[in-house]
């Protein structure tokens, strides 16, 4: 492993989490090892103090003879065949009489538990033993050898050292390989980023099976993505329709002008160049206007115009408004709504979003058609005609800026007056939808 | 002749400006900083400012219109702005502004507009009766007479003439009618206006008449009828 890499685990959070995981669970099972070596150890020796207190005051009563002494210091040590637990005796000055233990320290306390290293007749050995004093001045001594205890004791410790080191081991891999893996998951993530940095817009984060936090967030990542390419998509086909839909009126500007240039352009001639060029830039001037008021109220700054108005006012308005140029058509409007529908709105807006759908209905209306304008509460306000309708396809992408369907190129209009409708709508908090077939529905409602 | 304060920083707009109002026979004064515009139109009897609403220096275009106000000066003011939004609009007309136009706009509009600011003061007042040559309309009785004929009109194309015929030779565009007329602003790129002028048109002219009303192309309409026609 390098050392670059040694620095990213140390940063990595998940190598970070699984040492923390590491530490905690080996600090806890090593206070468990502790707590079981110690109760082992305890039931040991309480097992061995309470043998030692039972043969000391039992067996060896203080006024027990020399002669009996020995005898019972023989009798049990010819029982004790393994010399685990033995008897032995020493006169008042402190010589050995009889038993296992070769050599007694002096000054030793009598009646309590205590435990030393001491010859024994298999060499010296540790013991714990319990002097006794009798009356005659010798001393009888128990001991324990606790030689089997403690090898005991080590073989304990010995596991828990292996077992501990063992699970270091595999923790530590553990961590490793959990950390790694997380990396490499981050390491895709940061890579298709990357991907979508250097201008693969289409590129995702790939999320796994597992439906973890990691892909949660992949996920919500993803989704920001989807938003912000639909965002470049718009603002790119935008430019690119702008750039598209002005070269016709600057190609024709351009002609206009570069005839009333000409040195023997006589005046009536000039004098329509001129005014088809005005016409021209009238014309740019409208779609810029367009473009501005989308922006702006799509930026919600227009919010501070609402006011209580009564929308069926504002409807019947646009419908008067509108219905002279219907009517020269031989189209009829129809109106069901009732007298008053109060709203909270900016009534210009309204008026221009309703108007729009207006226009358009009386202008893609085939002669002699029908218009049918209602309005509910809610409100619910929608518009249908009885034109040729807008391709199923193609009724969402209408409301975007400059789309405009194919078949209407033709037609006079700059493709923003269902993205101005869809802008004041969602300014209101309505949701507009073009749906239909045969003829177009446009309708506006609460989102 | 109309004497009109153009209060703009950009030279080059206010050229223009300037040229569209003198096409319009007004006398145009420059200032290009609010200090200098209070100044000028405090001391000059103006007809009419176009006050742009973004100026350098301390004062803007709503200092300067707050401070004429409070000096009592009530020169009738159009405020020019590159913010169309009605926030700013409503700030304008309630700073004591008369009428205001967003930018970009049509020098026609403007020069429209302007005519109509500096004449408003004398035209509308609360006669009963309106009498502009050919057209005459009874505004109690929301009645109109052409040639001395009466014409039966619809509430709407009543209001349109009267519109119109307060506004004798005076050219006026579409936006203006609209927001006057219909009561709701903003521009309506549509040829409704139109109609509804064509519809007026048929009930009111005679074909042995020169016209009523006249169309501006790509602008708007003139109102020509103040000469009675002749027995």
């Amino acid at each position: 492993m390098s050392f670059a890499a040694l620095r990213r685990w140390r940063r990595s959070s998940s190598a970070r989490f699984a040492l923390l995981f590491l530490l905690l669970f080996g600090s806890t099972s090593a206070a468990l090892f502790g707590f079981v070596y110690a109760r082992s150890i305890a039931y040991f020796n309480a097992q061995t103090d309470e043998w030692l207190v039972r043969e000391t005051g039992r067996v060896m009563r203080p006024d027990t003879d020399r002669a009996t002494a020995l005898e019972r210091v023989a009798a049990h040590n010819a029982h004790d065949v393994s010399h685990l637990r033995t008897f032995a005796l020493f006169d008042p000055a402190g010589r050995h009489v009889a038993g296992d233990l070769l050599d007694l320290p002096r000054g030793l306390a009598t009646d309590v538990p205590i435990e030393l290293v001491a010859t024994t007749r298999g060499g010296p050995a540790p013991l714990r033993l319990m002097v006794r004093r009798l009356a005659n001045g010798d001393r009888f001594v128990a001991s324990q050898d606790l030689r089997q205890t403690r090898s005991f004791a080590a073989e304990l410790v010995g596991a828990m050292i292996q077992a501990g080191a063992a699970m270091l081991l595999l923790g530590l891999a553990g961590a490793l390989a959990l950390a790694a893996a997380q990396e490499r998951r981050i390491r895709r993530l940061a890579r298709s980023l990357q991907q979508i940095m250097a201008g693969k817009l289409g590129a995702r984060l790939a999320t796994s099976s597992r439906r973890d936090e990691l892909d949660d967030f992949a996920a919500e990542v993803n989704r920001t993505l989807d938003e912000l390419q639909r965002l470049m998509l718009e603002v790119k086909s935008a430019g690119d329709n702008i750039a598209h839909d002005m070269r016709t009126p600057l190609t024709r500007l351009l002609a206009n002008l570069q005839r009333a240039n000409t040195k023997d352009a006589q005046p009536a001639q000039m004098a329509d160049s001129i005014s088809e060029a005005v016409d021209e830039v009238q014309g740019m001037i409208a779609m810029f206007n367009a473009l501005l008021r989308i922006a702006e109220i799509d930026e919600g700054a227009r919010r501070t115009g609402f006011r209580a108005i009564d929308l069926a006012r504002v409807v019947a308005d646009v419908a008067d408004f509108h219905e002279v140029a219907a009517i020269e058509r031989g189209i009829t409007i129809a109106r069901a709504m009732p007298e008053h529908l109060p709203f909270e709105g900016d009534a210009d807006l309204l008026f221009e979003a309703v108007g729009n759908l207006l226009d358009n209905a009386v202008k893609y209306t085939p002669d002699g058609g029908r218009i049918l304008i209602r309005l509910a509460d809610g409100p619910v306000l929608s518009v249908s005609d009885t034109g040729p309708g807008i391709p199923a396809g193609e009724q969402n992408r209408v409301t975007q800026r400059f789309h405009r369907v194919e078949a209407s190129r033709q037609l006079p209009g700059n493709g923003l007056g269902l993205a101005l409708v869809a802008a004041i709508a969602r300014l209101h908090r309505l949701d507009f939808r073009i749906g239909g077939g045969p003829g177009c529905v446009a309708t506006l409602a609460p989102a | 002749m109309p004497r009109i304060l153009v209060v703009e920083d950009d030279s080059k707009s206010a050229e223009a400006i300037a040229s569209v109002l003198r096409d319009e026979g007004m006398a145009v004064t420059l200032s290009d900083n609010g200090a200098q515009a209070f100044l000028l139109a405090r001391a000059g009897a103006f007809d009419g400012i176009v006050l742009d609403r973004m100026l350098p220096g301390g004062i803007d275009g709503i200092g300067v219109l707050d401070m004429l106000r409070d000096a009592e000066i009530m020169t009738p003011v159009l405020i020019l702005s590159a913010l169309s939004a009605l926030e700013e609009r409503v700030r304008g007309l309630r700073a004591g502004g008369d009428d205001y136009l967003a930018k970009p706009f049509e020098p026609i509009e403007l020069a429209a507009r302007v005519t109509a600011l500096v004449r408003r003061r004398r035209n509308e007042g609360s006669a009963t009766m309106l009498d502009a040559g050919r057209v005459r309309i009874d505004l109690i009785a929301r009645q109109a007479a052409v040639d001395g004929a009466a014409i039966d009109l619809q509430p709407r194309e009543l209001q349109l003439l009267e519109y119109l015929a307060r506004r004798p030779d005076r050219p006026v565009t579409r936006a203006m009618i609209f927001e006057d007329v219909w009561g709701y602003r903003y521009d309506p790129r549509t040829n409704v206006i139109d109609v509804h002028i064509t519809r007026l048109r048929r009930k009111i002219e005679r074909a042995d008449a020169p016209p009523l009303i006249e169309t501006l192309r790509g602008t708007g309409y003139v109102f020509r009828g103040t000469q009675a026609l002749a027995p």
